[in-house]
C-alpha cells in the first residue's frame, strides 16, 4: 500500500523522485503550481505565457533535481528557476512592455473608490512593472509573496543584503510615485470639497 | 511622509491585478499537461565537475575577498609615503607663509624688532650692500653721471 504523499516534506519528496518514484512529483507540482503560477502572472501578465513559464520551470527542476543541494528549500530553489524562466520568457517576448490597457485592477475592490485612486493605484502598477527585473523581483516576492529576505536572497541568488537593498530600492522609486500622486490627491478631495461647498453657497442664495 | 511605505504595500495589496483562475479543472489540467512533459523528460546525470567545481568557487570566493583586502592594503601602504611627503612638502610652505605674516605682523606693531632682526639675520652679502648703498649716497653729482654715461667727454 503506498505511502500518503500529502503528508510527506519537499525533501523526502524530492529524495523519492531520485529514486525513480515519479508520482512523488506529482505531489510537488500539485503543492507548488499555484505560487509559481502567481509569480510567473506578475511577469509576463498573460495567463498562457504563465502557464508556459510554470511548465518550463518544473521541467528543469525535474531534469535538473540532482544539482539541488538542498542548501536552501526546495521551493526558494523552485522559484529560482521560475524567475529566470520568468525572465528568459520575457526577453523572447519583447513586445511584452505593458500598456495602460493592459493593467487589469481588481475591480471590485477599486469599485467604491474614486477615480484619483484608481489613477494612482494604476500608475503604481505601471511603475512597477518599469523597475528592473531585479528590482521587481524583491518587491514582488516580499509584497506579494510574504517572503523573508533570506528567501528572496535564496530565490534571487544573492547575498541577504542585496536582496534587501533592491527591495528598498524599488520601495523607494514608488514612495517618490506615491508621495507625488498622494499631492494630486489631496488636492482633488480639496477641489471637490470647494465645488461642494460652491454649490451649497448657490442653492442657499437661490 | 514616514507612513507613505505601509500605505504604499496596502495599496499595492489592494490592486493587486493578478487574479489566478479560481475553477479546479484549470489546475488539474496543467498538473497533468506538467505531469505528461515530465513524463518524456529524464532527470540529468549530474557532472562529475559540478561537485569540486562548486567547492573550488566556494575555496576561491574566501580567497578572492582576502586577497583583495591585501591587495588594498598593499597598495594603500605604499601610497603612504608618497602621500606624506606631500602633505609635509604642503605643511612647509604653510609653515613659510605663516611666518610671514606673524613677522609682517609684528613689524609693523614694533619697528625697533624689526632692525633688530635685519641685524641679527643679516649676513656677509647684506653688509656690502649696505656699505655699498652709503658709498652711493656719498657719491658727487658729477661722479654719477659719469658711471651712468651722461658726463660729456
Amino acid at each position: 500500500m503506498g505511502q500518503d504523499l500529502t503528508t510527506v516534506t519537499d525533501l523526502e519528496l524530492v529524495e523519492k523522485v531520485r529514486g525513480g518514484e515519479r508520482k512523488a512529483f506529482s505531489e510537488l507540482v500539485k503543492r507548488h503550481q499555484r505560487g509559481l503560477l502567481r509569480m510567473s502572472l506578475r511577469f509576463v501578465k498573460d495567463i498562457d505565457n504563465a502557464e508556459d513559464v510554470v511548465q518550463e520551470s518544473f521541467i528543469k527542476a525535474f531534469q535538473k533535481l540532482n544539482s539541488f543541494e538542498g542548501r536552501s528549500s526546495f521551493k526558494s530553489w523552485l522559484y529560482q528557476i521560475t524567475v529566470n524562466t520568468a525572465r528568459n520568457k520575457l526577453r523572447e517576448n519583447k513586445r511584452d512592455t505593458t500598456d495602460l490597457e493592459d493593467v487589469q485592477l481588481g475591480v471590485n475592490a477599486v469599485a467604491e473608490s474614486s477615480l484619483v485612486q484608481v489613477a494612482v493605484a494604476e500608475m503604481l502598477q505601471t511603475e512597477v512593472d518599469k523597475l528592473p527585473f531585479k528590482q521587481k523581483t524583491a518587491l514582488v516576492l516580499r509584497i506579494y509573496e510574504d517572503l523573508s529576505f533570506n528567501e528572496i536572497a535564496d530565490i534571487m541568488g544573492c547575498p541577504y543584503d542585496t536582496a534587501k537593498a533592491n527591495y528598498r530600492h524599488a520601495v523607494m522609486k514608488l514612495k517618490q510615485v506615491f508621495e507625488g500622486q498622494t499631492d494630486l490627491q489631496n488636492f482633488s478631495e480639496q477641489w471637490n470639497g470647494y465645488m461642494a461647498e460652491s454649490a451649497a453657497i448657490m442653492e442657499v442664495a437661490e | 511622509m514616514n507612513h507613505s511605505e505601509p500605505e504604499l504595500k496596502r495599496i499595492l495589496k489592494k490592486n493587486d491585478e493578478v487574479e489566478l483562475p479560481m475553477d479546479e479543472a484549470f489546475y488539474e489540467r496543467l498538473h497533468d499537461k506538467i505531469m505528461l512533459a515530465v513524463d518524456q523528460a529524464e532527470i540529468e546525470v549530474p557532472s562529475i565537475w559540478q561537485k569540486p567545481r562548486r567547492k573550488l568557487l566556494d575555496h576561491w570566493k574566501s580567497w578572492v575577498v582576502s586577497g583583495g583586502s591585501i591587495v588594498m592594503i598593499l597598495i594603500a601602504s605604499l601610497q603612504a609615503p608618497i602621500a606624506a611627503k606631500t602633505f609635509l612638502n604642503d605643511s612647509h610652505v604653510v609653515q613659510v607663509v605663516k611666518n610671514e605674516d606673524a613677522f609682517n605682523t609684528q613689524t609693523a606693531e614694533a619697528p625697533e624688532v624689526f632692525s633688530d632682526s635685519l641685524i641679527v639675520y643679516q649676513n656677509q652679502s647684506d653688509f656690502f650692500v649696505d656699505v655699498a648703498e652709503r658709498s652711493f649716497h656719498d657719491l658727487s653729482k658729477e661722479h654719477i653721471r659719469e658711471i651712468m654715461g651722461e658726463a660729456g667727454p
